[in-house]
């Protein structure tokens, strides 16, 4: 019984991989949870939509949780890892930077994440992101410049930012002015799928 | 003329003793209804100034004109307004960098309340921003500390460089966010804007908050505003959210006080009717000579209302004088202890009330009595027995404008339509119970075979049983005096039981959130290292709830749009996911409402328990089948209870809570609480250096302002329990000493048929006692009923039942009766029958 929920995960992976379909594991915070919109429109559903359609056979498993930040990273890669997937995403850092926690810190957490998923020599994509004006200017500008810099060093690809054309638009973004809404994910989802359509 | 008859008629001493009862049965419900008033105001003044404001609108964006010139309509329906804005930035000190919460206050802030400074002292509500202005900044005392920043040091914010004027030690202000994680800091509104930390692309916090006179009515009146507002983003909040604890709380206690008045109208009402129907049986055969000597049925019928109107005029200013000794004791009583520095004074309402009630109610309660006695016969009448009148249909309908006079008057006395409506049919229901209740009681005694009592036994067996309506109406009012009497100590129990004040030794001083898998037990080390302890230790997985019974839980976004602001609203708390957590046991703030307790069966399905008004929201039945997603993983459960937390505990809580053995291999985090110690700074301090992402919430001062107000409340809930205790038994001695002085006559007859004192003593005391035993019984559980009814519609909270004032109300209810019975008869003792028997009225 312990094991459940390990064995579920695992059987849902190990029958995508049976029906020759690819899995892509999304290890993120609330921006991919899809905080308070439904999981059917939350960006990583709307990706494998796009990505079957253009007849890519990927699964793609949305393991967002709210309010998570780097220092999750590392524990969360090893339970993906344990399913096989033959693609890991990894966006995390948001909440970090909300926080004003240490970047180097975050560098250090994100680094360790990258460097045990590249062990398992599977594909991994790597996203950015920026932090707004009123975490005053110095602080956005270390912050922004952390995420290419570990993409460089651990040689992975790389998204600049995830919330491209959404962020700071009031009318693709919910209520509390973070989180991006429905219209929001769709070009959250397009601007994911344009980045990894060619590197799948 | 008939004036000056009537009050020529009036008997001395019986009217006397009626004045005095009535006054008496009074003065409690002026006390009462002083309290109330007073403690009500003293709550809210208290309550209001916790909260900062009553109001508040906000966005996370400037509002437009449209909405300024909405909110402008709004405007004037308040006592006075503020605004400020609210955003997070990072500062860099010559130490080191830190989040900070920037506030930027405007004219007229704080509207409620007020902000405490290190050097300035209390900054009074609508003060603070005239005092902060140039390019001052005051700091929260932490961060202070922790930016190594002292009075006038300057700091850089964004474009702009300030200097630190002071350091707060409270803002009340903060309770409109959430915990926040950083510490704070205020400067005046045009100088955030000078920072250049606010542009279009900043997340930023637009409030605008606003005092109302009653804080009551902040809900209601946010509801209203909502409405207004199509966009969801603009959210408008009272600060006595119904949703949140303290403000549930605070709305029970004003339900509390309402029914408090209403408890107390009544009684004193019951008291009042008793009295004016044993003063009216007494002048039957006064109203029958006035009839044989000529007078018509109209003036006959008047000379007893005139009376009975005159004496209860005559009993209003003494009630009053009986208050305000009554208020002056309790005053001086509660003195020492008394927390909340109330102002007592008498409303010049309630006086109006008092005056209603006795002359108004004396006049309806009169006439169908009156009524009744017009097809008797004056013969009858004249009879030396007091003779009860003959009640038909068109009498009990001359009950009707009594009963509106008290249906508005409740009205008045709860302020609200729902609890006097309760209340009322209540109270219906409960008269009908004990009129039959009472009735086969007495037809019960009837067949007690009493041939081989004792002679005294016998005849009180004999009088209950054969007297009729007259023990029937006793053993109602006493019913219903006792029910009314031990309805607010059990409400009060079922109260307190949720607000009861938690041990200040086992509060925790810190939360710890976001500790990872692999950091656990590191931190249960450092902890225990410094010689404390990490407690509450609770998992937390996120998910997903998919369905419930196989129907779809989330709403999906259609073409269309979401069509309201709530249908918009309901999806967003529907979509945002919930946080479980796992563990087989329940903790000492739980306890289970409903259903069973985990019973750890092999099963394949995942038994689950619900906090019971989450349930009750989404509208989730025991044994229903939820499935939640787990990243990316399904998992069924079966909900096997309903769980009631103690929100006063300040333990961290779930909703969802899982059996063990499902969710221990998913991805989780822990939260954790550490209890006060004097190594608690330095625990602080390591964790922030081991394990930067931990976030370690300090609770002491929100605590410190929640303990502070369940203590008042709990105070207001006692005092109110016992002053309204302290009118019922003045109501039902007034009952017990009319009744006393009503069977004089029938004393002194049997003297004279040759019993002994003692003999008739002992057979009015069996009599008595087996009355107000039975009807005393009776009232207190019917009580628990009650208080139980009451408590699942208004209180939704748990109920528990309050022993000893059950106990105390039916025991003091039998001493009191025959104390009053023994020193009532003292005077029939000293008269010669036959003095009595010749003057029987």
């Amino acid at each position: 019984m312990k094991f459940f929920l390990f064995f579920s995960f695992f059987i849902s992976c190990a029958f995508a991989h049976a029906e020759n379909t690819k899995t892509l594991i999304i290890i993120g915070d609330s921006l991919t949870e899809g905080y308070g919109i439904a999981k059917e429109q939350a960006y990583p559903a709307l990706l494998e939509n796009k990505l079957q359609d253009s007849g890519l056979k990927w699964k793609v498993t949305n393991s967002g949780v709210s309010g998570s930040t780097s220092a999750s990273a590392l524990g969360r890669v090893k339970w993906a890892l344990k399913s096989k997937p033959d693609a890991l995403m990894i966006a995390l850092g948001a909440n970090d930077g909300l926080r004003g926690l240490k970047l180097s810190q975050l560098e250090k957490n994100l680094s360790k994440a990258i460097q045990l998923a590249k062990k398992e020599k599977i594909k991994i994509f790597f996203v950015g992101m920026l932090m707004p004006p009123n975490y005053g200017t110095q602080y956005a500008k270390d912050f922004s410049a952390t995420f290419p810099k570990i993409a460089k060093a651990e040689k992975v690809d790389f998204l600049p930012f995830l919330l491209e054309g959404v962020a700071a638009n009031p009318k693709l973004n919910l209520a509390d002015g973070i989180h991006p809404n429905e219209e929001g994910h769709k070009i959250m989802a397009e601007t994911v799928y344009q980045f990894l359509k060619s590197k799948l | 003329m008939l004036l000056r008859h009537a009050w020529k008629e009036l008997e001395k001493k019986f009217s006397i003793l009626f004045v005095l009862n009535l006054a008496l049965g009074l003065s409690g419900l002026l006390a009462v209804e002083t309290y109330r008033a007073s403690l009500k105001s003293s709550l809210q003044e208290n309550a209001q100034n916790i909260l900062g404001a009553d109001l508040a609108i906000s966005a996370r964006r400037p509002f437009t004109q449209n909405e300024i010139e909405i909110i402008s309509e709004f405007q004037k329906n308040t006592l006075s307004n503020s605004e400020f804005i609210e955003t997070y930035s990072m500062i860099q000190s010559n130490k080191e960098s830190r989040l900070v919460l920037l506030k930027g206050i405007g004219a007229n802030f704080p509207v409620r309340g007020f902000i405490e400074l290190h050097k300035k002292g209390v900054i009074e509500s609508g003060k603070a921003s005239a005092i902060l202005t140039d390019n001052k900044i005051w700091i929260e005392s932490p961060l202070a500390e922790q930016l190594n920043l002292d009075i006038g040091s300057s700091l850089k914010i964004g474009d702009k460089v300030f200097i630190v004027d002071d350091f707060i030690t409270s803002d009340p202000t903060q309770s409109f966010r959430s915990l926040t994680l950083s510490g704070r800091i205020f400067m005046s509104l045009e100088n955030l804007y000078h920072t250049k930390l606010i542009r279009p692309e900043s997340t930023v916090s637009f409030v605008k908050v606003y005092k109302i006179q009653n804080y009551l009515e902040a809900q209601p009146l946010a509801d209203q505003w909502s409405q207004k507002f199509t966009d969801p983003s603009i959210r408008i909040r009272a600060a006595s959210d119904a949703a949140s604890d303290s403000g549930r709380m605070l709305s029970y206690l004003a339900d509390f006080l309402g029914l408090s008045a209403l408890v107390a109208l009544f009684l004193s009402s019951l008291g009042a009717a008793y009295l004016f129907r044993t003063w009216l049986l007494k002048r039957t055969k006064v109203f029958a000579i006035h009839q044989v000597l000529g007078f018509s049925y109209k003036q006959a019928i008047s000379i007893p209302i005139i009376q009975i109107t005159l004496l209860s005029l005559l009993a209003v200013p003494l009630s009053y004088s009986l208050a305000f000794l009554e208020i002056r004791l309790i005053n001086l009583l509660i003195q020492s202890i008394n927390p909340m520095n109330i102002n007592i004074s008498i409303a010049p309402i309630s006086i109006l009330i008092t005056l209603l009630i006795s002359i108004l109610g004396s006049t309806l309660l009169s006439v169908p009595f009156l009524f009744s006695l017009r097809t008797q016969n004056p013969k009858e009448l004249l009879s030396n027995f007091i003779s009860e009148p003959k009640w038909n249909i068109i009498t009990l309908l001359l009950f009707i404008p009594a009963l509106i006079l008290f249906a508005l008057l409740s009205l008045y006395e709860a302020q609200s339509y729902r609890i006097a409506g309760v209340f009322l049919a209540s109270l219906l229901f409960s008269s009908a119970f004990f009129f039959g209740a009472g009735y086969a009681f007495l037809s019960l005694l009837k067949k007690v075979p009493t041939v081989k009592f004792a002679w005294p036994i016998r005849q009180a067996f004999l009088y209950l049983s054969r007297s009729g309506h007259r023990s029937l109406a006793a053993f109602s009012a006493i019913a219903i005096g006792v029910l009314l009497l031990n309805l607010l100590p059990q409400l009060r129990a079922s109260l307190s039981a949720e607000i009861e004040n938690p041990d200040q030794k086992n509060l925790p001083a810190f939360f710890l959130f976001d500790i990872q898998q692999d950091q656990i037990d590191e931190v249960i080390r450092l902890v225990k290292e410094k010689k404390s302890k990490l407690e509450n230790i609770s998992p937390m997985v996120r998910a997903r709830l998919l369905s419930i019974n196989d129907e779809e839980f989330e709403r999906k976004k259609r073409a269309e749009g979401f069509q309201t602001r709530e249908e918009e609203n309901e999806a967003r708390f529907r979509n945002r996911g919930f946080n479980l957590s796992y563990r087989n046991n329940l903790r000492s703030s739980e306890s289970i409402h409903s259903g069973v307790e985990f019973n750890h069966s092999k099963e394949e399905i995942a038994q689950i328990s619900l906090e019971q008004r989450f349930a009750k929201r989404l509208n989730i039945n025991l044994g229903d089948i939820l499935k939640f997603d787990i990243q990316g993983v399904e998992l069924q459960g079966r909900v096997v209870n309903f769980r009631t937390v103690k929100w006063t505990s300040f333990q961290p809580n779930f909703f969802v809570l899982f059996q063990e053995g499902f969710l221990e291999d998913a991805p989780q985090i822990f939260l954790g609480s550490i209890m006060r110690s004097k190594e608690i700074e330095e625990i602080r301090f390591e964790l922030s250096r081991l394990y930067p992402n931990i976030s370690v919430i300090d609770l002491k001062s929100t605590i410190e302002k929640g303990l502070d107000l369940l203590s008042k409340m709990q105070w207001c809930l006692n005092l109110m329990s016992i002053i309204v205790l302290f009118t019922g038994f003045v109501v039902l001695l007034s009952i017990a000493n009319q009744q006393s002085e009503l069977r004089a006559w029938e004393v002194s007859l049997l003297q004279s048929l040759g019993a002994h004192k003692k003999q008739i003593f002992i057979q009015r005391s069996v009599e008595f006692s087996l009355l107000c035993f039975c009807a005393g019984l009776l009232g207190s559980g019917l009580s628990i009923f009650l208080s139980w009814i009451i408590s699942w519609i208004f209180f939704e909270g748990t109920f528990v039942i309050a022993f000893t004032p059950l106990a105390l109300s039916v025991a003091l209810t039998l001493i009191l009766g025959n104390l009053v019975l023994t020193l009532g008869s003292s005077d029939s003792w000293r008269k010669q029958p036959n003095e009595v028997l010749n003057n029987p009225s």
